[in-house]
């Protein structure tokens, strides 16, 4: 197969798009049991929840908290590629919470 | 593919209704092949409604060209002029325009007309042969109509028979690959010349005197026949009227379009204005959709401003019944009550059942057969057990809908039928649907109550003493003890929640009885909410078509439930069943909707509150910010501290624009804010001289995130809402949406205006609604900013606490305030200061060459011309700025304004309701919109415990000001006298354009300073031709024998022996473009002559500018609307087209804007450049929308577009490609990286890197 014209895009030989959803894998993959807060550009939009697991470019979040009360405590499979803003909760400031529970 | 149509222009007698209300006069555009048959049906039917007799739609594919053979069989020459498509103006203009040759139609006689159509939507079409705004023009009759332009491919049925249809204003489209839909065309028309079945003006059984009619489609259903129906006894004999008005159940189906649809089926609403005069305000209950509904960042509405010629797409998120799936019946209306109550609205129906033409409606007339749309399921056939809507509602004909099931307190037991309805998880107030999820969704309930008390609007004693407000029930007694004072309440809630709220009816059964209003009985309230989602059939709040009656009498209570799926902004509520008689009491309210997590503190204290126009809002994502929510409302029905009505209407319970205005029950009229010993206007908005005004004040710190909640509450007027100095993005969530300073607004529409607080130290803001009728009566008021903390305002949470103050804060000293003076700064090194001297000075300023002048203008000018202009070398044009971005602007301004004045204190004709004594004063100001400045010196308004920015004869000051993007148009005008400056001129325009531009004139291309047509040269960019078109209305004119000129009055007509009204306030006054108008009364004498108005060979050029550009030259218009009232004016460019926010692609292309008012500002970035797509030479019409006075009194002008290369116009210098760019070769890129590689680099760098590479 002829090489795509993205070609220059690599970095020490590999794909660059490759090595980034490969860092941003990882990133969750090692903090699996960790509280993170994801803003995905389609519906829900916002999901804060435990890092369930990591299936190859996939991220399993259980949602303690969604933009949607009906959808708090689902679990989301999303694609690495959808995340355009993650915060993983390790030792740096809590997540917090934005359930109504004052009503 | 070509499509061809002949269409006629026909005279033909229009009943607008059942009760033969008519216009003898009617006019309309025909297909040939109806025309017959129209005619013997209206002949056989004198006093009835006949479908074909509608506002014509043709429909075409995107892509398609069309032929119109055209002809005329009316007694004038009348036209096809179309909006949108392409077409050459020499051949199918439809207007004798400029010298051009003549493209109307003599009487007998025909043309054709060639269009091309491009993009989808809406092609408005109107006759530009006789287009006066009396009953002797032909718009106002119905000469107008439109062409849909549907996706490629598309074809369109019948919605009952399923048949191909060739016109037709409702319409099911199907494309091979999109979803079909169900298009309805409504249009709006005002004006239109109805008699009663007996040939007189409708008289009002309610008032007895003469009521106008407003229409949708040609048909009105005005409340004054129903309300005949029910004192005669023949229906629901113990009904008042209005609370009936749109019920089904009472007096059968209305005569105004229903526009049908099964449940979920796509709609798509090409809604029009076909009308002459109003700016109309269309809302469609439970349904919301994208301003722009081709882009998904755009703005969600449910109310849509709409001025003549103008016209918008309303497709509504989730189809019918909206995302909760709300069968029943959504009424569709002109907001602007009295238009309501005089017909103007419609039903979008939408059932849960098939309807194949067996079924009956609860009164025996047959239900029409439905398709269902292909590629949808089927509905279920009804059943005996499900009779699907409205057959399970158990009301009787004749009578008042019946009360919903469950919801009110002691309420009935519902039917067996009814149940077998219900949703899975009804409950009070979700009955038929409910999207919310029991033990899920988040549940928020308020107690409300509707009370009465006297509010007092000022410290003069301005009071209503019928004042009808909600409240929060828990308040009741403070309120009405005199513990609280009123203010429209304001809920919140978060987005995901349902809110349940109890409503009590606590008002007396009866209102008025005074100068403003007959004794009615008010018997009924409710809460009409808008933008959320609930069950339109018992939460609506209204009693409309065959749904129950969801409000509650007296002491009676109901609940409702509203589900807020998603943050919304400032959510309207009020009163459905007597809302014209008293939502201008102050019947409205708000919830708002926050983000999810939102807690609403007071911003004094910092507890949490419950309701308070004003709030801090916190959330632990998005940053706080400060909420204030403003209404504004007009039709304020108030006295005097004495008891003397203010702007009493002609008679009791007369429509026409009664009363004064407000901002949240309150108002500070400017004319008591003048102080002996010289009584000077320019100190009206300045708190050290009055102290602060009583209307809201916002209070932020410097650097606070502010969301301003904006809607208008009441009643019927057009506002022009103006902030100074801040700004913010026309629709909040699109941020390619333009830059904006000020936003018009019609009753029901809500905005939120996001912004944060720029600028250093304590200063103030003005806020006002633009026009002199709003800011006479008081509608205006102060945002006022701390550098340092003060006791009363909670720093926000998420921020820097403000450093302590050490100085009291200023208090009003009854004394004028000292001049401002610079604050200290320096510009940055190699900074561009472009510096401007600009002189301020009385001069004649003639409007025309028929010597129609104001003696008494005041103008601003540049130093170097002033002496010219005064010694009548040069001719006064407004002054227009230009400064590039990245540019410091220094304008020093100087006073030379000597008179004469045109009173000495009492101004007369433009008038204002409620007129006072109010002396013109003798000092000026410079204020700029969107330019970046330190309000402290530089905005040219004395506002506040600001010192003064304005000057006396003889003196000067320099404002300073910053282009920190390129804006394109902005107002510049003085704030030291808006009752008398402004409209004799004293205005003028600031361009931002693109940086390191030059100015040249279009002659001789040597640079020069100002004026309205140049070209802009960059160094980047190709050169443009730029056209400065500045609106204006409320001018004082005299004609050449020196007398007054009163306008508006007909031309060709004796108001007086025609009967006719007198203008309301907001239409007196001449107007025109840049100081010049060309009247029709000064061009033709006859109405067969007046297609000839706009001829420059019949005639001469008009006075107005002619603006020149060699075909194909990229053309960019920039529009302003400084002056003078509250009306609001379209503005409409022949053959060309532009994006509606031109920095937007997505945004919809039109060639006509909207809603011009006070402080518009805009910008046309001509498609295709001079000559539109096929770069046709030609002369094209820029004018007003408004037929209804602004085209006769000779808003209208020229743009040339030349063939061939003319002395008096400089060609634009062809555009230079600099080098082809080179694409980076691979080893450009290696090299890059491995530069970078050399150092730690994060992986962000890298893609960054990798970005740049791609630019280069």
């Amino acid at each position: 197969m002829e090489k795509d014209s993205l070609g220059h895009l690599e970095f020490e030989g590999a794909d660059i798009n490759a090595i980034r959803e490969a860092v941003v894998a990882e990133a969750f993959f090692d903090n699996i049991g960790r509280r993170a807060f994801i803003l995905i550009p389609s519906y829900p939009f916002l999901i804060i929840g435990e890092i369930v697991d990591v299936i190859s470019d996939y991220l399993v979040i259980q949602a303690e908290v969604t933009n949607v009360a009906e959808l708090d405590d689902e679990v989301f499979h999303v694609h690495i590629d959808d995340i355009e803003v993650f915060y993983i909760e390790k030792h740096g400031r809590k997540i917090p919470d934005i359930r109504d529970v004052h009503l | 593919m070509i499509r061809k149509f002949h269409i006629v222009a026909i005279s033909i007698r229009i009943v607008v209704n059942r009760f033969g209300d008519y216009d003898p006069n009617g006019m309309m555009y025909v297909l040939k092949e109806n025309e017959n048959l129209i005619k013997k049906k209206v002949e056989r039917n004198p006093f009835s409604t006949v479908d074909l007799v509608e506002p014509l739609v043709i429909r075409a594919n995107v892509g398609d060209e069309i032929e119109v053979l055209f002809e005329n069989q009316l007694p004038f020459h009348t036209s096809m002029h179309i909006q949108n498509a392409e077409y050459d103006v020499l051949a199918s203009d439809g207007a004798f325009v400029g010298l051009n040759r003549d493209t109307t139609v003599k009487p007998g006689k025909s043309i054709i007309y060639k269009w091309k159509v491009e993009t989808e939507g809406i092609h408005f079409f109107s006759d530009l042969g006789n287009p006066l705004s009396s009953e002797s023009g032909s718009n106002l009759h119905g000469l107008f109509g439109a062409l849909f332009v549907e996706p490629r491919g598309s074809w369109w049925t019948d919605p009952i028979t399923g048949k191909p249809i060739n016109s037709g204003t409702f319409a099911d489209v199907h494309n091979p690959l999109l979803p079909s839909f169900r298009e309805f065309g409504w249009f709006f028309h005002d004006e239109m010349e109805v008699d009663d079945l007996t040939g007189q003006t409708p008289i009002s059984p309610h008032t007895l005197q003469p009521e106008a009619t407003h229409s949708v489609n040609y048909r009105a259903e005005p409340m004054r026949n129903r309300l005949r129906l029910i004192q005669e006894g023949v229906v629901c004999p113990d009904c008042e009227g209005e609370e009936v008005h749109h019920d089904s159940w009472v007096f059968g189906d209305p005569d105004t379009p229903i526009l049908r649809a099964y449940k979920g089926d796509p709609i798509k609403i090409r809604l029009v204005h076909g009308g002459t005069k109003q700016t109309h305000s269309f809302h469609y209950h439970v349904h919301q959709w994208l301003f722009e509904h081709t882009d998904q960042d755009s703005e969600v509405v449910d109310v849509q401003a709409i001025s003549p010629q103008t016209e918008y797409t309303v497709s509504p998120l989730y189809g019918a019944g909206s995302l909760q799936g709300a069968i029943g019946d959504a009424i569709i209306h002109c907001h602007l009550y009295p238009h309501f109550a005089e017909g103007m609205w419609g039903i979008q129906r939408t059932f849960d059942t098939l309807q194949d033409g067996s079924n009956c409606y609860p009164n025996g007339v047959p239900i029409k057969a439905l398709q269902p749309l292909p590629g949808l399921p089927k509905p279920p056939k009804p059943t005996p057990e499900k009779p699907g809507f409205p057959n399970f509602i158990p009301g009787i004909p004749g009578l008042k809908a019946p009360r919903p099931p469950l919801g009110i307190i002691g309420g009935r037991e519902p039917t067996q039928i009814e149940k077998n309805s219900f949703a899975p998880n009804a409950v009070p107030g979700a009955v038929f649907t409910n999207p919310a999820v029991p033990g899920v969704t988040p549940v928020r309930e308020f107690d409300i109550a509707l009370i009465q008390r006297k509010i007092v609007y000022n410290k003069e004693g301005w009071h209503d003493p019928e004042g009808r407000f909600y409240v929060l029930k828990e308040d009741v007694e403070d309120v009405l003890s005199g513990k609280k004072d009123p203010e429209p309440l304001v809920i919140r809630a978060n987005a995901g929640e349902v809110i349940r709220v109890n409503f009590t009816n606590m008002l007396p059964e009866t209102l008025g009885g005074n100068a403003f209003q007959l004794v009615t009985r008010t018997y009924e309230a409710a809460m009409h909410v808008h933008f959320v989602k609930f069950d339109v059939l018992v939460s609506d709040g209204g009693n409309v078509g065959w749904n129950y009656d969801s409000s509650v009498l007296p002491g009676e209570t109901i609940q409702y439930q509203w589900f807020a799926d998603v943050e919304l902004k400032a959510t309207l509520w009020h009163d459905h069943l007597f809302a014209n008689e008293h939502q201008q009491h102050g019947v409205f309210a708000s919830i708002n909707i926050q983000a999810r997590g939102s807690k609403f503190l007071d911003s004094g204290t910092g507890k949490e509150i419950k309701s308070g126009t004003q709030a801090t809002i916190t959330n632990p994502l998005i940053p706080d910010f400060r909420e204030i929510t403003l209404f504004v409302h007009d039709f304020a029905l108030l006295f005097d501290k004495d008891g003397n009505p203010l702007n009493p209407p002609p008679f009791p319970g007369s429509p026409d624009d009664p009363g004064v205005m407000g901002v949240n029950y309150r108002n500070e009229p400017i004319q008591f804010r003048l102080k002996q010993p010289d009584y000077d206007p320019a100190y009206v908005f300045s708190s050290w001289v009055h102290g602060d005004p009583v209307t809201p004040m916002l209070l932020a710190y410097n650097g606070d995130p502010v969301r301003v909640r904006l809607i208008q509450g009441a009643h019927e007027e057009s506002h022009s809402f103006n902030l100074h100095r801040q700004r913010w993005r026309r629709e909040r969530p699109d941020l390619d949406s333009e830059l904006d300073q000020q936003q018009h607004i019609v009753i029901a529409e809500s905005f939120t205006l996001e912004f944060n607080i720029e600028g250093e130290g304590d200063f103030d803001m003005l806020y006002h609604f633009g026009s002199l009728d709003d800011i006479w009566n008081g509608n205006w008021g102060i945002f006022r900013s701390f550098e340092k903390r003060v006791p009363h305002l909670i720093p926000l949470p998420d921020r820097k606490k403000p450093a302590d103050r050490e100085k009291p804060l200023p208090k009003p000293t009854g004394k004028k305030p000292p001049m401002a003076k610079p604050f200290d700064f320096c510009y940055p090194p190699n900074a561009k200061v472009r510096k401007f001297d600009v002189v301020a000075i009385s001069t004649r300023i003639d409007y025309n060459k028929d010597k129609d002048h104001d003696p008494f203008g005041i103008v601003f000018a540049l130093k170097d011309d002033a002496e010219a202009i005064l010694h009548k070398h040069l001719k006064p044009e407004p002054l227009i700025l230009r400064a590039n971005v990245g540019e410091f602007v220094e304008v020093t301004l100087t006073n030379r304004i000597k008179g004469p004045f045109h009173h000495d204190g009492i101004h007369g004709y433009p008038d204002v309701p409620v007129a006072a004594f109010f002396p013109t004063s003798k000092r000026i100001s410079m204020h700029a919109q969107l330019v970046e400045y330190d309000v402290r010196d530089s905005d040219g308004a004395t506002v506040g415990f600001n010192l003064d920015q304005t000057i006396g004869p003889g003196e000067s000051i320099t404002y300073y000001w910053y282009i920190d993007q390129e804006f394109g148009a902005a107002n510049l005008w003085d704030m030291a006298d808006v009752r008398n400056h402004r409209h004799h001129g004293a205005f003028g325009m600031l361009i931002a354009e693109p940086r390191g531009s030059k100015y040249l004139h279009p002659k001789t291309r040597r640079e020069v300073e100002t004026g309205s047509q140049v070209i802009i040269s960059t160094p980047i960019l190709p050169e443009f031709r730029e056209f400065s078109v500045i609106m204006h209305d409320g001018v004082r004119l005299f004609d050449k024998t020196g007398k007054l000129i009163i306008d508006p009055k007909p031309v060709l007509l004796n108001r007086e022996a025609d009967g006719g009204e007198e203008p309301e306030f907001e239409d007196q006054g001449s107007r025109g473009f840049n100081y010049r108008n060309e009247r029709f009364s000064n061009r033709v004498k006859k109405r067969e002559d007046v297609f000839t108005a706009f001829s420059s060979k019949v005639h001469r050029d008009p006075s107005t500018p002619l603006f020149s550009a060699y075909r194909g030259d990229p053309v960019t218009i920039r529009f302003i609307f400084p002056a003078d009232r509250a009306r609001a004016h379209a503005f409409v460019i022949h053959g060309h087209k532009f994006l509606r926010s031109q920095n937007d692609v997505n945004s919809s292309i039109v060639s006509v804007k909207g809603q011009n008012t006070i402080g518009t500002n805009d910008d046309f970035k001509l498609l295709y450049g001079a000559g539109g797509k096929f770069s046709k030479p030609g002369d094209y019409m820029y004018r007003s929308g408004n037929i209804g006075w602004d085209i006769e009194l000779g808003v209208w002008g020229i743009i040339e577009v030349l063939n061939f290369k003319n002395s008096k116009l400089a060609p634009l210098q062809p555009y230079k490609q600099k080098k082809e760019a080179v694409p980076p070769s691979k080893r450009d890129c290696r090299k890059k990286l491995n530069r970078m590689k050399t150092g730690h680099v994060k992986m962000h760098k890298l893609m960054k890197a990798n970005e740049d590479v791609n630019r280069e």
